[in-house]
């Protein structure tokens, strides 16, 4: 097969169908009931997802990404017309207008603009080298900030987050001074009233607070902490059984499905089943940073350890909602949560890596 | 501007390349720590903080239900239903079967032709509830609206009719008090009783009250798995079922008691009628009655209002906790006193002159000029006051309240119907514990024939009348032949020649020419019976209601199976207004004698010991 062959990254791709796999039986135990089937509800969608993701990945990782790298700018402009254009066409579910809805077809565009993102910030900081001037430093804030803002205002704050851990990965491989990254972290700091009093909504806060007291609105925001951690903690060392846990199997447990799909194999698989599944992470994760180590040039080194850096991130802040230790923001689990953007998007930002690393042969 | 990227490509600055891999190693040690951070949290809320979780899910997704029994039902010695339960429609609606709950509120109240505001109001005033419990829209309603709703099925998919169980009393006022009514329980009685659970409705005064335990049953406790919105889904564990309540047999004759009230027509007072060779109580009346059934559904406070505020007090049990001064009716214990303590000689006569000097003070007979010499039966049939009169001043206030004790004055009969009164017979302890002086001999006069200061209970006066009946022998009233608490018939040591005379003077009381209660008589039977009449002293004798009538007694005289107390208030002369009363229930009960259960007294004869029969 000319698409994957032996150059092709083999254990990128079983980590992620690993996962895959694993998400199809957590998806199809959290939304299991009486009068549905595997095939027929959220487990059934999320095997087309997962089918549609693998193409993606294997044609993704066949095209040089120098030549993804030439087309980031088209993406990137593209991503950011539909961003900007989300306001007046979308319509607002659950109160975010973060969804095109094209017949059946749901997409969310700021799921793939993860991928572009990490795409154009390696391609624009792999034109110059030498250390990260303040100059380029602007540059890279506004390419991820731009829509990052985009995304914040659609609201949605749990994607706009995961844009923070790309730049700053990418800019301290990129050579940023340490003592600009002290300076950032102090403005941080200084900005955060602002951010408490200015940008945040009451329900925003609440959340926040919460995370130090689930007590303190426990049929509110406290809720889905408490009854996160209550599925979690019940889960022990080898978990209920699938299909067997009370807290999702009985609707305690919001959005088990998606944001908080680790609390049903927690509640299901126990600590082992917990423990498979960060492992996997792990290791996809070091795997990509290991292909940045090999990668022939800047521009891999910064693909391949953005993509990490950002899904990284990502999972981090998942496992920190269920657990209860960050406040609930909506960050789904790449590739386990249900949702069909989010599985295109990292396989194909997965596919770039496998594409840096198969990369390595081209010149060798 | 296009660029290259492959251009750029080949290019190796070693320095940087450093710098990079440093660069990268930081990365990849933090995420490394990233996750080896996040697994220790796992293993901390899953290891460390897991069986406390595990407990907290079982919380959740586990409810206990308890299950209400159904009360015991109460049937009279005879079995007829005193107390059931009836079903009682109740409409309801499900909202989980309703897109528009309002709009099926409104089209409910088309079909029934009701107010649909007071429908949307009752709808409204519990919409706050989870949306899977169904609200009650319509407490009780006629079995004619239930069948209307049924008919409208179609057009009304979330009304549902629902029967609950209702506590039903078919004689209603006729056995208001001696069965009693139930009520919520009050917070006290949940904390003291454990079988108790808030909602639960408890035995509040008679039968109802006393063998509460026994009626009530037990709650059933079942283990439900509910979802996150408290929904019932399936029964885990049914730890217990509930277990429903005894049905009682008591003791009471319910056509006695309808008779009764009937006879009673609204007016004060009290009457019992037990059987006196067992104490087994045949009724128990006190008027004016009320209803039960008005306790059974939700009381209004407008009628519990009216009910406690009534100065006539319908709410007490006059036959428990109504003292009256016996009037002439105690000259039957002042009898069997004089007899036995040999303060009368057999066949003695006393002079009645009409009025009599005792301690210095003056009295008078009813009969003004007096009965001439007058022997036991005589006075008693006639009602002498100076023949009392002087056995009082010849006994002394210790022998009388020796004699009133023995036959139970004084004390509860402990029959344990609600609130008792143990009356008072007076003694020279009394008057020195409460007045702070000695007992003077004057006093006694009064006693002598049942004023002064003793008081005593209709059920105390119908004990004393079962002592002559039996022959001798005090009872302990009781409504439950199964009662444990049962106390046999207590032998007073009276010898029969000493009630002989008495019972025969009593016959004369119904049946003799001069007799003061011809009008209790029956045809066909012989009865036995002493009227009294209790002064009810008013200040301003204008405003006297009149004095209570009183009449105690027994039949059928030969072998006797009932005794009894007739007590009316503002009824004048006892043979006026209490021996009619009596005349009537004695009818229903003598007419129906064929029919009544005959090993009943023999099972409590072998069961309470021994019994005396005349």
């Amino acid at each position: 097969m000319w698409l994957f062959n032996e150059r092709s990254d083999r254990s990128t791709l079983v980590h992620l169908l690993a996962l895959g796999l694993i998400s199809l039986l957590a998806v199809a135990s959290a939304t299991h009931s009486e009068h549905s089937t595997f095939w027929g509800g959220a487990s059934g969608r999320q095997f087309i997802y997962l089918v549609v993701g693998v193409v993606v990945y294997m044609i993704v990782q066949r095209v040089d990404y120098h030549d993804w790298a030439e087309l980031s700018v088209l993406f990137y402009a593209a991503g950011l017309i539909l961003l900007a254009l989300l306001p007046f066409v979308a319509r607002p579910i659950s109160g975010a207008r973060s969804w095109l809805e094209i017949g059946p077809l749901r997409l969310q565009p700021s799921e793939p603009m993860k991928a572009v993102v990490a795409l154009v910030v390696a391609a624009v900081l792999s034109q110059k080298k030498g250390t990260l001037s303040l100059g380029r430093l602007m540059q890279l804030g506004a390419l991820v900030g731009v829509p990052m803002l985009l995304i914040l205002m659609q609201p949605d704050m749990g994607t706009a987050i995961t844009f923070v851990p790309l730049f700053l990965a990418t800019a301290w491989l990129a050579g940023i001074r340490p003592r600009v990254l002290v300076s950032l972290a102090l403005i941080a700091a200084l900005a955060a009233p602002i951010g408490w009093f200015v940008v945040l909504k009451p329900y925003q806060k609440e959340r926040i607070l919460t995370v130090f007291d689930p007590g303190r609105d426990p049929s509110g925001s406290g809720y889905q902490v408490i009854q996160s951690r209550i599925a979690v903690g019940s889960g022990g060392v080898a978990g209920k059984g699938l299909f067997r846990g009370s807290q999702s199997r009985l609707d305690f447990l919001p959005a088990r499905e998606t944001d908080f799909i680790m609390a049903v194999i927690a509640e299901e698989n126990g600590l082992v089943g917990v423990l498979v599944v960060l492992g996997l992470y792990l290791s996809l994760m070091l795997r990509a940073i290991q292909t940045a180590t090999i990668a022939q040039d800047r521009l891999g080194v910064y693909l391949a350890a953005g993509v990490a850096s950002l899904w990284t991130g990502q999972i981090l802040i998942n496992l920190g909602m269920v657990t209860g230790v960050l406040p609930t923001i909506g960050v789904p689990l790449p590739i386990v949560s249900s949702g069909g953007s989010a599985i295109v998007a990292t396989f194909f930002a997965f596919g770039l890596v496998a594409s840096v690393r198969r990369g390595r042969f081209v010149n060798a | 501007m296009k660029i290259d990227y492959r251009k750029l490509k080949p290019y190796r600055d070693y320095q940087r390349a450093r710098m990079l891999g440093s660069r990268l190693l930081v990365l990849r040690i933090l995420f490394i720590a990233g996750f080896l951070l996040y697994g220790s949290i796992f293993w901390y809320l899953q290891i460390v903080k897991g069986p406390e979780y595990s407990l907290l899910a079982e919380e959740n997704r586990l409810h206990r239900r308890i299950e209400q029994p159904v009360r015991g039902i109460i049937r009279d010695w005879m079995g007829e239903i005193l107390v059931t339960n009836r079903p009682a429609f109740s409409v309801f609606i499900d909202r989980e079967r309703a897109d528009d709950p309002r709009e099926q509120v409104s089209r409910l109240a088309d079909f029934l032709e009701e107010d649909a505001a007071s429908l949307e109001e009752q709808y409204e005033k519990r919409r706050k509830q989870p949306r899977f419990v169904p609200l009650r829209l319509m407490p009780d309603v006629a079995l004619a609206t239930a069948s209307r709703i049924e008919a409208h099925r179609p057009e009304l998919p979330a009304i549902d009719v629902d029967v609950e169980a209702k506590r039903y009393y078919p004689f209603g006022a006729a056995a208001a008090h001696v069965i009693g009514y139930i009520a919520e329980a009050s917070e006290a009685e949940i904390h003291s009783r454990d079988e108790l659970l808030p909602g639960d409705q408890v035995g509040r005064v008679g039968v109802e009250m006393s063998f509460d335990s026994q009626l009530r049953g037990a709650h059933g406790r079942v283990l439900e798995e509910v979802n996150a919105r408290g929904r019932p889904l399936r029964v885990v564990r049914r730890d217990q079922p509930a277990r429903e309540g005894q049905t009682l047999r008591v003791t009471l004759d319910a056509r006695m008691q309808a008779v009764l009230h009937e006879a009673f027509d609204g007016r004060a007072g009290a009457a019992v009628f037990l059987d006196p060779r067992t104490g087994a109580l045949r009724a128990l009346y006190s008027g004016p009655s009320y209803d039960p059934n008005l306790f059974a559904g939700r009381l209004s406070p407008d009628t519990w209002k009216a009910l406690s505020e009534d100065p006539l007090r319908p709410l007490q049990n006059r036959a428990l906790a109504g003292t009256y001064s016996p009037g002439s009716t105690f000259k039957v214990i002042m009898a069997v006193a004089a007899l036995q303590e040999g303060f009368l000689k057999p066949g003695e006569k006393i002079f009645c002159g009409g009025t009599a000097v005792f301690y210095g003070q003056k009295r008078h007979c009813h009969r003004r000029w007096g009965h001439g010499k007058i022997g036991l039966a005589e006075a008693l049939e006639r009602s002498c006051n100076i023949f009392f009169y002087t056995l009082g001043q010849r006994m002394g206030i210790e022998t009388i309240e020796k004699w009133s004790r023995r036959f139970g004055l004084g004390s509860t009969t402990g029959v344990g119907l609600g609130s008792e009164l143990a009356g008072l017979v007076p003694s020279n302890e009394w008057k020195m514990r409460t007045h702070g002086e000695p007992w003077y001999p004057g006093e006694t006069i009064s006693v002598a024939i049942g004023q002064g200061p003793l008081h005593i209970t209709p059920i105390q006066m119908a004990v004393e009348a079962a002592v002559i009946a039996n022959g001798g022998y005090r009872v302990h009233p009781y409504i439950l032949d199964r009662q444990s608490r049962i106390r046999p018939p207590e032998d007073l040591g009276i010898r029969p020649e000493v009630l002989a005379p008495i019972a025969k003077a009593m016959v004369s009381v119904v049946h003799g020419a001069g007799g003061t209660a011809r009008r209790a008589r029956v045809p066909g039977y012989t009865l036995a019976g002493k009227t009294g009449t209790a002064q009810v002293v008013s200040l301003d004798a204008a405003e006297n209601p009149g004095d209570h009538a009183i009449f105690i007694g027994y039949g059928p005289a030969e072998a006797p199976e009932l005794a009894w107390a007739v007590v009316v208030e503002h009824g004048g002369h006892g043979g006026e207004s209490a021996a009619p009363i009596v005349a009537k229930v004695m009818k229903s009960y003598l007419e129906r004698r064929h029919e009544l259960p005959s090993d009943h007294v023999v099972r409590i004869a072998n069961g309470a010991g021994h019994v005396a029969l005349q």
